[in-house]
């Protein structure tokens, strides 16, 4: 085997394999920092170009472009507090925070560091114990991915709320939410409302996209007319990027744990990858002698966050190359290179194939160095972006939400999705709701589900669904950390320093924000209810057990608002209340005008407009005339994007066909 | 009379001339109904640059992913019956998914161009099961009904067709435990979850030793693996595949359909084709559309009264 790593490593050093892994990370990069584009797009893009390549090479190309996305997901997440995908959640905690207080180089330095570092840990792990931990994760069984993704539920309500009990209400409303579609197992179609589109649910860059960048753009772009992104001058230097790696070097407990976590967590195939980093933010949090840091902008949670997810990659591998079983979307379309060049990957995959397979395997490893080369010259760049007036900036982010939640699925109506998401999450962090635990409770609402569904078949087929349940010593082990996540703080009295970045001050407002949230979550839990009438057992029993329990939630939660009054108003003053609405429609309209008159000409009179209503009083022609051109250039540079290299279709209009 | 012959023939002329003209004229989209880099995108990419050859154009892969593929049947029947747009079609997804639930299409609405290959389902069990042959699996079933669990790939898929079709031919009462997809139901047998699962040779393939195939749903003991018996020998006239081909919506012209056909099936019979096909598990079959439309009117009468009696 130590034969074939070594092979392995010199064939990927091999002068155009080299160049390969470099081009792949780069394009990972691309993909992995713009909000829409994915990984899974990224690979599945560049598969076709591996079918001429010898497999080795086609191979390690997409092994960069897995790797150099994991990375770049924090980018996003840092600049605009948007996470590239959900694995990335937990990086805009601190990595947004940061970048506010001026220090988006030092975060974006440290997810480069962090990132090579676990990715570089669990290669060795994979390459030495790949097969023993494929065995760990065939343990998983129903129980397991319910007792997992309830976990993961616990562990983002009590990082993000700061209240166990708000955290889960957001969650179990994001379970019910990922209810809507076709339930995967029953195939009962649910909460579809008469759009077929919905069928297939709602899509994950919608959701992701709706709560964390729009809620940002509405409040402080538009509302508080907030000149830049970053609130501080932003100056890239040699010396921050020195001082960074100095203070990294003095944390390889920390780096370790996060990446050891990362890499286990993420053998679970699929909820495992979403929640690694999640778990080692926790964790990092928990055992730090400075806990109240967290939250606020510190390194160390972005290096806990990037360490874990980029740990998860090759976690996620290893399902795929011992078994054939993919352990994430990305890990799939890799299953489907493998297979284009007729290999079988499985138990022939380290016999027959094995000079590609560690070719592969070391390919992961160079991509990790080529990181944190890009991610160390790059923050140079990177963090120049958001000091670009957000008048410029931030109309070209709201154009690549509306593409990106489109390009998915090619669908307009997840572009309205995104929308009301958007507003939903501005008016919950504004009740000072964070929506980390609801999107979460989206993301992993199909595993939960599948899980609890499984779990009553099987242990009705086995005479006791709670005791299969709750009988396998890995179910009782994950038992055991949720009920230490949740009941720590309290036994610590440690609640005080798990304080949420959006934790807003309790002042003295109109709106007793607790009895609203509250309210709303019951009605449309009584919607649920009633459009839920008539489905099979099988299909409508997950979304039951998500309304008993928000229901719970949501009646405590009223009483709370009784006892203790948490009163808080959404609009500074009518001048932010009107600028919000305002900013609202001009998207609206955007959207509404798409179908009508076509991508191209909806795009332009958005950007201007936008622009317009940003530059304010200060308007005169110049500006107008520059805002025109910069109008042209980002609809031209986006159409060609994803319309010639991404072939999506994009939506030409009724009344001009361009 | 001459001119009066002109003045009638030029415009006929006009009217006629698409119909003689070459298709295809422009670029042809090529819909994929499941996510990029699953099973129908592979051999989607695979056939590209064969199709391009064959019919001089280039082909477009557009993806419509989404509740087992009914998003992009939806979408297919809704496009322009111009042989410019064609689908990847399962079957039996598109006779059951109108059958069980309302999709947004009609299984007539679609017209085969060619099915190029076909996926046997089997009994499968790990390699230390109890259940030695499939009588075995019978007898403990018989003994302990609903205790037996057997995993599917779905709800209505061929799986669980086949779960509800062995139940009743055999008499016996089993928990049919669905999986979100082929992927999910593996890890539940490897892992010891489920008690037997329907798996295609592609699916056992990876496995090797692990997992033990009992018996086949096919007429013939299979080409990749001759050895395993089929349900038939037992007595059990059980007949389970997923097929993979082409459609395009229903009106599409007919001399469209026969240059699609035609490229599509020397494709699949090349010899490089079926050899890749092989090497994974996959049976490579050539049917053109006219016999595809008889085996999917076919299958929609087997399949009809066991849904019905389900699902309503």
């Amino acid at each position: 085997m130590y034969e074939g790593i070594i092979n392995g490593l010199f064939q990927a050093l091999e002068g155009w394999n080299l160049l390969l892994i470099i081009f792949g990370t780069f394009m990972g990069i691309i993909f992995g920092s713009m909000p829409g584009l994915t990984a899974t797009m990224g690979l599945a893009l560049l598969v076709p170009f591996t079918f001429g390549m010898e497999p080795a090479a086609g191979l390690i190309m997409l092994a960069g472009i897995y790797v150099g996305a994991m990375y770049a997901d924090a980018i996003p997440a840092i600049l605009i507090n948007t996470p590239g995908t959900p694995a990335a959640i937990a990086t805009t905690f601190d990595g947004f925070p940061l970048a506010q207080k001026g220090k988006a180089q030092q975060a974006l330095v440290t997810a480069a560091v962090a990132s090579f570092f676990g990715s570089i840990v669990a290669n060795i792990i994979l390459a030495v114990f790949a097969e023993p931990l494929a065995e760990i994760s065939l343990k998983f069984g129903p129980p397991e991915y319910f007792w997992l993704g309830i976990f993961g539920l616990t562990i983002i309500s009590v990082l993000s709320s700061g209240s166990l009990l708000k955290g889960y209400l957001a969650g179990f409303i994001g379970l019910i939410f990922s209810a809507v579609g076709m339930a995967s197992l029953s195939g009962d179609v649910r909460l579809t409302f008469g759009f077929p589109e919905l069928q297939s649910g709602i899509s994950l860059a919608g959701a992701l996209i709706g709560f964390f960048c729009l809620p940002e753009i509405l409040s402080t772009i538009i509302g508080k007319g907030k000149e830049t992104y970053s609130g501080e001058k932003i100056k890239p230097s040699i010396k921050v990027l020195y001082e960074t790696y100095i203070a990294l070097a003095k944390m390889p407990f920390l780096l370790l744990r996060s990446a050891l976590i990362g890499l286990f967590v993420g053998i679970a195939p699929g909820a495992g990858g979403n929640i690694a980093s999640m778990v080692a933010y926790g964790e990092a949090s928990r055992w730090d002698k400075n806990p109240e840091d967290y939250g606020k902008g510190t390194i160390k949670g972005v290096a806990a966050s990037e360490a874990a997810n980029s740990a998860m990659a090759p976690g996620s591998l290893i399902p795929l190359l011992t078994l054939g079983i993919p352990g994430s979307p990305p890990a799939a379309i890799i299953l489907g290179a493998l297979m284009l060049h007729g290999m079988q990957p499985g138990v022939e995959l380290f016999s027959t194939y094995g000079g590609i397979t560690y070719t592969f395997m070391m390919g992961l490893f160079i991509a990790a160095f080529a990181i944190l080369i890009f991610g160390s010259l790059g923050s140079f760049l990177f963090s120049r972006l958001i000091t670009i007036p957000a008048r410029s900036l931030a109309p070209v982010i709201l154009l690549m939400t509306v593409l990106g939640s489109y390009a998915i699925r090619n669908n307009l109506l997840d572009v309205w999705v995104m929308l009301l998401f958007g507003g939903i999450g501005f008016f919950l962090t504004k009740l000072s709701y964070h929506p980390a635990p609801l999107v979460l409770g989206f993301i992993l609402g199909p595993y939960i589900e599948e899980g609890l569904v499984q779990s009553t078949m099987i242990g009705g087929a086995k005479g006791g669904v709670i005791w299969y349940m709750i009988s396998s010593p890995i179910s009782l082990f994950l038992i055991g950390l949720c009920a230490i996540t949740a009941f720590w703080p309290i036994f610590f009295q440690a609640q005080s320093k798990f304080k949420p970045q959006t934790a807003i001050t309790t002042a003295k407002g109109r709106i007793n924000s607790d009895i609203l949230v509250g309210l709303i979550s019951l009605c449309l839990i009584t919607v649920v209810f009633w459009s839920t009438r008539g489905l099979s057992f099988y299909g409508v029993i997950f979304v039951n057990f998500c309304m008993f329990c928000s229901a719970i939630f949501g009646l405590v939660i009223i009483l709370r608002g009784f006892v203790k009054p948490n009163k808080i108003d959404l609009f500074e003053d009518h001048n932010e209340r009107n600028r919000v609405f305002l900013g609202f429609l001009l998207i609206f309209g955007f959207i509404i005008l798409i179908p009508i008159i076509g991508f191209l000409g909806s795009s332009l009179i958005f950007i201007v407009s936008m622009q317009t209503f940003l530059t304010g009083t200060s308007f005169t022609l110049r500006s107008a005339s520059t805002s025109v051109g910069q109008a042209v250039l980002i609809t031209i540079v986006a159409y060609y994007l994803f319309s010639m290299i991404l072939m999506v279709p994009l939506p030409s209009g009724v009344i001009f066909d361009i | 009379m001459q001119r009066f012959l002109i003045v009638l023939l030029v415009p006929l002329m006009f009217v006629c001339g698409p119909l003689f003209a070459d298709f295809p004229e422009k670029n042809v989209t090529y819909q994929i109904t499941f996510s990029p880099g699953g099973g129908s995108d592979v051999r989607a990419r695979h056939q590209q640059p064969y199709l391009e050859d064959e019919l001089g154009k280039k082909i477009v892969i557009q993806y419509k992913p989404g509740a087992g593929g009914s998003i992009g049947w939806a979408n297919l029947v809704k496009q322009k019956a111009d042989g410019y747009f064609m689908s990847g079609i399962n079957i039996p997804h598109i006779i059951l998914q109108p059958l069980a639930r309302k999709p947004g299409y009609e299984t007539e609405e679609i017209v085969p161009v060619a099915l190029f290959q076909q996926i046997p389902f089997g009994l499968t069990v790990l390699q230390d099961s109890p259940f030695q042959t499939l009588e075995d699996l019978i007898n403990y079933a018989k003994k302990n009904p609903a205790a037996l669990t057997i995993g599917g790939s779905g709800t209505w898929d061929a799986t669980h067709i086949a779960n509800l079709q062995f139940e009743m031919m055999a008499g016996i009462q089993t928990t049919y435990v669905p999986h979100k997809g082929g992927k999910p139901k593996q890890t539940s047998l490897l892992g010891g979850h489920t008690m037997a699962s329907w798996f295609g040779p592609n699916e056992k393939m990876p496995h090797g030793d692990k997992v033990r195939t009992l018996a086949y749903a096919t007429e013939n003991p299979i080409q990749v693996n001759p050895e395993v018996p089929t349900f038939a020998s037992y007595g059990y006239p059980l007949y389970s595949s997923v097929y993979h081909g082409v459609g395009v919506p229903k009106g599409t012209p007919k001399e469209h359909i026969e240059v699609l056909e035609k490229a599509f099936l020397k494709i699949a019979g090349l010899d490089e084709t079926k050899k890749v096909k092989l090497k994974v598990g996959i049976m490579p079959i050539a049917l053109g559309s006219e016999a595809a439309k008889k085996l999917i009117a076919d299958k929609k009468v087997a399949w009809e009264p066991i849904v019905k009696k389900f699902v309503d």
